[in-house]
């Protein structure tokens, strides 16, 4: 269960390397009238958890549906893994989209079968990743029989077909149960420390919060801010402190190191400041040579609901 | 090339819609011209020989594969309406997108299926050329290939139902939709064109889309009466057309292909 890893403990499994194994320049699609991608550029360096994040309707699927030929962009280019024929890429990339799209009078596995022919993988691993999802021993049942899950299920099987280089995945968690929503963030964060890169477009913020390194951040079609997640959401600091004579408080905290602004609330001082140049001990410290005896210093972050906010609005 | 055949092969060899229709295609195609034949036989015997005059003997050669090929071509339609069901049903079931997602180009995808009406219309005519041969060697007289250039006009016209079935389920998407169309049209839609293209078009009726190929195979029996009540349609013409029209099918699925949003 990785539900309550933070940005920072992903970003320390995830190792930096310098080439990107997707580059988008200017990419632009409307649907009549509605811009549903105003030239969106980005970059997704290889082996990054990379989350899309928008609202719904932003323009992530119309995104994803580029990247994956299904849908054709007004302008803009884009290069998946360096090569130039998108079809052998995508090939070496396994997709999971919202609905799995399989033939419904075909067995799991001859369902697996085209799937491996067209990425031209051996029959061999079918079996693999049958059993890997745990459908082997209903790998000849028809997929019109199969529940939603195991539909789900298959279509991961799919996606992990030839060993890919890097995952695509489209609201990887909607419509699961909680241990499915487990189920996935694992297997994304196992997939990633195979090496392989994963591309996932989220609505929740929460979700891209605790499996993603990276995110790009999409509204309206517009790319509004695109990076690590500690860069794009980093947070000011905000630290709740109290004592016996506020007003004095109030009074000596503007000559803290780094200090932004304070606010009072529920009995607390709520300071804004900057701990990259000061420290909570140097706070303690200040107040005392001021002449405040501190009853009360935590650190609390600005919620990321509200960065997010911040962000998009 | 090979390759998407065969994983064509995959989605169809399971596939008891496709093997339904192969069989009710191949009990028509026997049926309908055992049926015809025997209508011949019995009528010939009651009239103690003077129908012949009037028909000669459609199903000896070299006339048999004239007459076999105009029957047989009257269940022509069910080659096509199962192109539109395979082509719909990979809409319906978004698999469409989901080769295009694994790695196939969309070229690819368009022109498998297009690969796919050829052979189904090669088969058909195979078919038409074993059921036409067995029948001419039935009604006795020696084995010959004159005339056997029906066949071909056969393929043509069986092209032309496959392809257009197939870029009518491109274009439509929805199965319902689709099959009715094509149906509509093969029954009913295409000889009102005919007869519109007829009265205010001078004359162009033979030309248009489908039933330039079926003129190409003109009525069989009484000839002699037929050719004296109508001027048949230029034959090079409606090759032509024909061929336009199938040049304008494969265009267009391809097209349709390379730059829709599937």
């Amino acid at each position: 269960m990785i539900a309550g890893i933070t940005p920072s403990l992903v970003a320390e499994n995830y190792m930096p390397m310098s080439d990107n194994v997707l580059s988008i320049q200017h990419l632009s699609k409307s649907y009549g009238s509605l811009l549903a991608l105003a030239a969106v550029s980005f970059e997704v360096p290889k082996g990054s958890i990379y989350g899309i994040l928008g609202p719904n309707g932003s323009g992530k699927t119309t995104l994803l549906g580029i990247l994956t030929d299904v849908l054709r962009p007004d302008s803009g280019q884009f290069t998946l893994l360096d090569q130039a024929d998108p079809a052998l890429a995508r090939r070496k990339i396994g997709t999971l989209l919202e609905t799995p799209n399989f033939y419904p009078y075909l067995s799991a596995y001859k369902n697996l079968e085209i799937s491996a022919a067209i990425k031209g993988v051996s029959q061999m691993e079918i079996d693999q990743v049958l059993d890997r999802v745990g459908l082997l021993a209903r790998k000849h049942s028809k997929f019109s029989t199969f529940s939603l899950g195991m539909k789900q299920r298959l279509s991961i099987g799919a996606a992990l077909l030839g060993d890919p280089e890097m995952l695509i995945l489209d609201e990887p968690t909607n419509g699961l149960d909680p241990n499915g929503i487990a189920e996935i963030r694992d297997l994304i964060n196992g997939l990633s420390r195979e090496g392989r890169t994963v591309l996932m477009a989220s609505h929740l913020l929460d979700e891209v919060e605790k499996v993603c390194t990276h995110v790009a951040i999409i509204k309206n079609g517009k790319l509004l801010a695109s990076g690590s997640v500690g860069e794009v959401l980093a947070s000011e600091d905000v630290i709740a402190l109290r004592a016996a004579d506020l007003d004095q408080l109030a009074q000596i905290l503007p000559g803290v190191k780094g200090y932004v602004s304070l606010e009072r609330k529920d009995g607390l001082i709520l300071l804004h400041a900057d701990l990259g140049i000061g420290s909570l001990e140097e706070i303690n410290r200040y107040c005392f040579e001021n002449g405040v005896t501190l009853e009360h210093l935590t650190l609390q972050r600005t919620s990321l609901e509200a960065k997010f906010l911040e962000i998009t609005h | 090339m090979l390759k998407n055949l065969s994983i064509e092969w995959l989605k169809l060899k399971s596939y008891r819609t496709f093997w339904w229709l192969m069989g009710l295609f191949v009990l028509c195609l026997v049926g309908s011209n055992y049926i015809t034949y025997q209508l011949k036989a019995v009528t010939s015997a009651q009239s103690r020989g003077g129908l012949d005059i009037l028909m000669g003997n459609p199903f000896g050669f070299p006339d048999v594969w004239q007459s076999v090929s105009y029957v047989s071509s009257f269940v022509l339609f069910l080659p096509g309406f199962l192109m539109v069901i395979l082509i719909t049903n990979e809409y319906n079931f978004k698999t469409h997108r989901q080769n295009i997602i694994d790695g196939m180009r969309r070229q690819e995808f368009a022109l498998t299926k297009i690969l796919l009406a050829i052979c189904l219309s090669v088969l058909s005519t195979l078919l038409v050329f074993l059921i036409a041969a067995a029948t001419g060697l039935i009604s006795g007289g020696g084995f010959t290939l004159s005339g056997s250039v029906y066949i071909f006009y056969f393929l043509l016209q069986a092209l032309s139902y496959t392809l257009g079935g197939l870029l009518l389920g491109t274009l439509l998407k929805k199965s319902g939709l689709s099959i009715a169309i094509y149906l509509i049209y093969i029954a009913f839609i295409k000889n009102l064109i005919a007869l519109l293209a007829d009265r205010y078009l001078g004359g162009i009726g033979s030309y248009t889309p489908i039933k330039s190929s079926d003129h190409l195979i003109p009525l069989p029996f009484f000839k002699q009466v037929t050719r004296q009540l109508m001027t048949p349609p230029d034959l090079t013409w409606l090759l032509i057309m024909t061929a336009i029209y199938l040049v304008g099918f494969y265009w267009l699925t391809l097209q349709k292909y390379k730059t829709q949003d599937l």
